[in-house]
């Protein structure tokens, strides 16, 4: 795929790192001269076209080759600068797909609304992820004070393991162990003791910290 | 007219002044308070120190029932973005954007904006004064004035 990022700051560099070994044809617009010194050799040694200049500016993004590019991602920290590089990029250039970083989780609405296919707020995905990290913290702190042999493990169902076909009830699980709930096509299941496993389902489950290692062997 | 201005640099805060003279209601929104000086003491009508572009900022300064606003920030892609939000979240009516750089400004007309570009419209007044002899165009001046 042909790639075009602007902003070479910590998020548009380390994306076009990450990308580039995957053989997509890269190019970083990045408008201060001096992060640009800073980065062009790695850049150059990855096979990343950088252009020093404003990718908010109709000249600058031709000389990108944004005509031709599958993908813009707008990396700045500039909110403002991140919108206007993907609506030209959309309406002006006829780029297929247009990503955002949204820095203030305010403005995810607003580029949702005008026109950014895809608006992504690290602030508000690491608010998730800790979030996260507050719920199952009290659920880890629970297990510890009332079920301390207690563990909740995950395991993905393998299709040669033995379980496939057959009802949560007989599988032979270790003593004690509880499914709590199986991810199957992106829904979550809560399974009653019939419910057959199949290949690919998503298990989550309460297992006794000394059968871990059957736990897990019996879906491999 | 309930008005609102974004960016009180030097069109902002003469707009700003003219517009609260002829008796509209006018709010002008920066991000710096230190650019409301350049109203003067005369100044009768609101100020709000502030991001434009953010839609909180926006309500306080009572865009729900604003009938224009004008982008006039020191920054085009800001006021292109704070003039998408009054039209595309808050439907403000009247909604205009200064946008200095021509090839921006004439994408952004292209996709609804109302638009006025000070580089493109300097080009032209002085390329006629100094084309057309000075009467004419110092005539232009004096009627504008």
């Amino acid at each position: 795929m042909r790639i075009l990022i602007v902003g070479g700051g910590k998020v548009g560099y380390y994306l076009a790192k990450t990308l580039a070994p995957e053989r997509h044809q890269l190019v970083l617009v990045e408008a201060d001269e001096r992060l640009c010194d800073k980065i062009v050799c790695e850049m150059t040694s990855l096979g990343v076209t950088l252009i020093h200049g404003d990718g908010t500016d109709v000249a600058y993004l031709r000389d990108a080759g944004v005509e031709r590019a599958d993908i813009l991602i707008a990396a700045t920290g500039d909110d403002e600068i991140n919108l206007v590089a993907c609506q030209l990029a959309k309406n002006y250039f006829a780029v297929p797909r247009t990503v955002a970083r949204v820095n203030n989780p305010k403005n995810i609405n607003v580029f949702n609304c005008l026109g950014v296919d895809a608006a992504v707020s690290s602030t508000a995905l690491i608010a998730d992820i800790l979030e996260l990290e507050v719920d199952w913290g009290d659920v880890n702190r629970m297990l510890a004070t009332y079920a301390g042999r207690y563990r909740i493990k995950e395991a993905t169902v393998s299709s040669r393991s033995a379980v496939v076909g057959r009802r949560t009830a007989d599988c032979g699980l270790p003593p004690g162990t509880e499914i709590l709930s199986l991810v199957r096509d992106q829904q979550v299941i809560v399974p009653v003791d019939g419910t057959p496993f199949r290949n690919g389902d998503h298990v989550i489950a309460l297992v006794r910290k000394d059968a871990m290692d059957e736990f897990l062997g019996r879906f491999r | 007219m309930y008005i609102i201005i974004a960016g009180c640099r030097k069109v902002g805060s003469n707009l700003a002044r003219t517009l609260a003279e002829e008796g509209h209601d006018v709010v002008v929104v920066d991000s710096d308070e230190k650019d409301f000086e350049l109203l003067g003491s005369g100044f009768n009508g609101m100020t709000l120190a502030g991001m434009p572009i953010d839609e909180d900022v926006l309500r306080s300064a009572g865009i729900e029932k604003a009938d224009a606003l004008a982008a006039v920030t020191d920054d085009d892609n800001m006021n292109v973005m704070i003039s998408q939000v009054a039209r595309g979240i808050f439907h403000v009516p009247n909604v205009v954007t200064r946008i200095y750089d021509p090839e921006r400004e004439k994408v952004f007309r292209s996709m609804g904006l109302r638009t006025l570009c000070p580089t493109m419209l300097a080009v032209e007044r002085i390329g006629a004064m100094l084309t057309s002899g000075s009467d004419a165009a110092d005539g232009a001046r004096e009627a504008s004035s």
